[in-house]
């Protein structure tokens, strides 16, 4: 049998639902799996086991009493800590909220919990969401499963690391200029940005306000769909399309974003390719189509971007500088630059922007575009890091609201993750979700695991 | 490169002489990453233009 910590999401909650696997075996199983590679791996920076293992034994009593309350009744999720879980600190990864405490679980925590979910701790950041891998904080980066020497990808690096690792089954992330896909990508999982607004950021630390979203990481594309179920409050069943297949489902082949806005990596731009020549072959009418550049989506997202993040780090870009890291520090001071004509001047190009992915919609049903244009680089090689932030293909859709999904699509000769990029139209998370699982199924990938144990 | 005289006002006009001091590098480099970013922000000249998220009156009924 499968070790409960491998399982994913959708397997370990069937297993749970029929009383084969207990919750507390599951997250005793995860426990010992976060002992034998978190050292490695920098993913946690608190562990909540006393009150998951509380959790889990009340869940244990309910479903066997009574059953599962939902899908997710006994599931460990992790939690990127700038999500408020009540009775914890929520540091962003910095010292300059060590002293915080969460009074209330976020929205999203909330209804995770009344799901049944347990939380068995908080996971490292990029500082405060923005920052890059730094070693001058309180806590140590998040490491690449997949070659501990590399980058994660963030800023929710240790829910990337800790889903890739089979610590956990899932973890929640947040997505301002592509933080859930980024890890996504790197860690060779399944990272989902919901259409703007569709899951609740009230308890969740701000980057940016009209930018900001919440997403969870996950192993396959089915345990995104059940995570989103109960993250959007019941908004719909996101699981009902998974099936359908890819026949006679329109999409949009956006080459220029890799092909010649930006020189994508030659392995990442094959594996794209691929993609694309996988989704023909399953009966998906694949058409290339042209979107906006990606340098005018870049500058409009980091002038909103860093505009709006001014106004909740002023007062500590002013009087404690020198306590944030210094990559984080020189992220964020560009914000309180920013004239206010060139955020107005953003804001209104962002409606254009809009104008331009929707009218793409009209003639197809999904997009498919690269995530990140190179695999993982290594995380001490500073100018490499500092590359990787610019060079992906997912502010466009933080810029546009619409929900975007990033899976794994191949595997580098470093062995390092490749991957795409999947987008639909606004509240359309079914359909994108359905595109992504059949992907996911004609091809090898899922069944790919960093090679942890070798 | 943007002259010391014009780097010390747009730090005084935003508050930051005191970060400025402690480290002068970093908000040299901010100011000069957004001069990278302006030419990719295209300006509209349509006065009509409405910016997004979109400013939404309150709801409500005339008393």
């Amino acid at each position: 049998m499968t070790a409960p910590h491998s399982l994913t999401l959708a397997d370990a909650s069937a297993l749970i639902a029929a009383r084969r696997l207990s919750p507390v075996e599951l997250l005793e199983d995860c426990l010992a799996r976060i002992a034998a590679v978190e050292p490695r791996l920098n993913a946690f920076i608190r562990m909540t086991v006393a009150e998951a293992e509380a959790a889990a034994r009340e869940a244990e009593a309910e479903i066997t009493r009574d059953g599962p309350r939902t899908a997710l009744h006994g599931i460990p999720v992790g939690l990127k800590d700038i999500i408020d879980l009540a009775g914890h600190p929520t540091t962003c990864h910095s010292r300059l909220r060590l002293d915080h405490m969460a009074e209330r679980d976020a929205v999203v925590v909330a209804r995770l919990r009344a799901a049944g979910a347990v939380f068995p701790g908080k996971l490292a950041t990029h500082e405060f969401a923005i920052g890059g891998p730094a070693f001058d904080l309180p806590f140590p980066p998040a490491r690449n499963p997949w070659n501990t020497a590399h980058h994660p990808g963030g800023s929710s690096s240790g829910s990337g690391a800790a889903v890739a690792s089979r610590m956990l089954p899932a973890a929640l992330g947040t997505d301002t200029g592509g933080s859930v896909r980024h890890p996504a990508s790197h860690c060779g999982i399944v990272g989902l940005k919901p259409t703007y607004g569709l899951v609740p950021r009230d308890g969740v630390f701000p980057l940016a306000f009209s930018l900001d979203h919440v997403g969870p990481l996950t192993r396959t594309v089915r345990d995104a769909a059940m995570m989103l179920n109960i993250m959007s409050g019941g908004r719909a069943d996101f699981t009902r399309d998974l099936n359908l297949g890819l026949r006679g489902l329109r999409v949009g082949f956006v080459r220029h974003f890799h092909e010649t806005d930006q020189l994508g990596d030659p392995e990442m731009g094959a594996a794209i390719e691929a993609a694309a020549e996988l989704l023909a072959a399953e009966g998906a009418r694949v058409t290339t189509i042209t979107l906006p550049p990606l340098a005018e989506f870049a500058a409009v997202n980091r002038t909103i971007l860093v505009s709006e993040a001014s106004v909740v780090h002023e007062e500590w870009l002013k009087t404690r500088p020198d306590e944030y890291a210094a990559v984080t520090r020189r992220r964020l001071l560009p914000g309180l630059f920013v004239p206010a004509v060139d955020y107005m001047h953003a804001a209104r190009r962002r409606t254009q922007l809009i104008a331009a992915v929707e009218a793409a919609f009209a003639e197809v049903d999904v997009l498919l575009t690269a995530s990140s244009m190179d695999p993982a680089c290594r995380i001490d090689d500073t100018e490499a890091v500092e590359r990787t932030y610019p060079r992906q293909a997912r502010t466009p859709f933080n810029v546009t609201g619409h929900p975007a999904i990033t899976l794994m699509a191949g595997l580098s000769s470093g062995g390092l993750p490749l991957s795409v990029q999947f987008v639909s139209p606004s509240f359309t998370e079914a359909r994108l979700l359905r595109a992504a699982h059949g992907f996911e199924r004609a091809s090898p990938w899922k069944d790919y695991a960093p090679p942890l144990d070798g | 490169m943007m002259d010391d005289a014009t780097l010390a006002a747009l730090v005084q006009a935003a508050g930051l002489e005191e970060t400025a001091r402690r480290f002068p590098g970093d908000v040299r480099e901010a100011v000069a990453s957004l001069a990278k970013l302006r030419p990719n922000l295209r300006r509209s000249s349509d006065p009509a233009l409405e910016p997004t998220p979109a400013y939404v009156a309150p709801k409500g009924t005339a008393q």
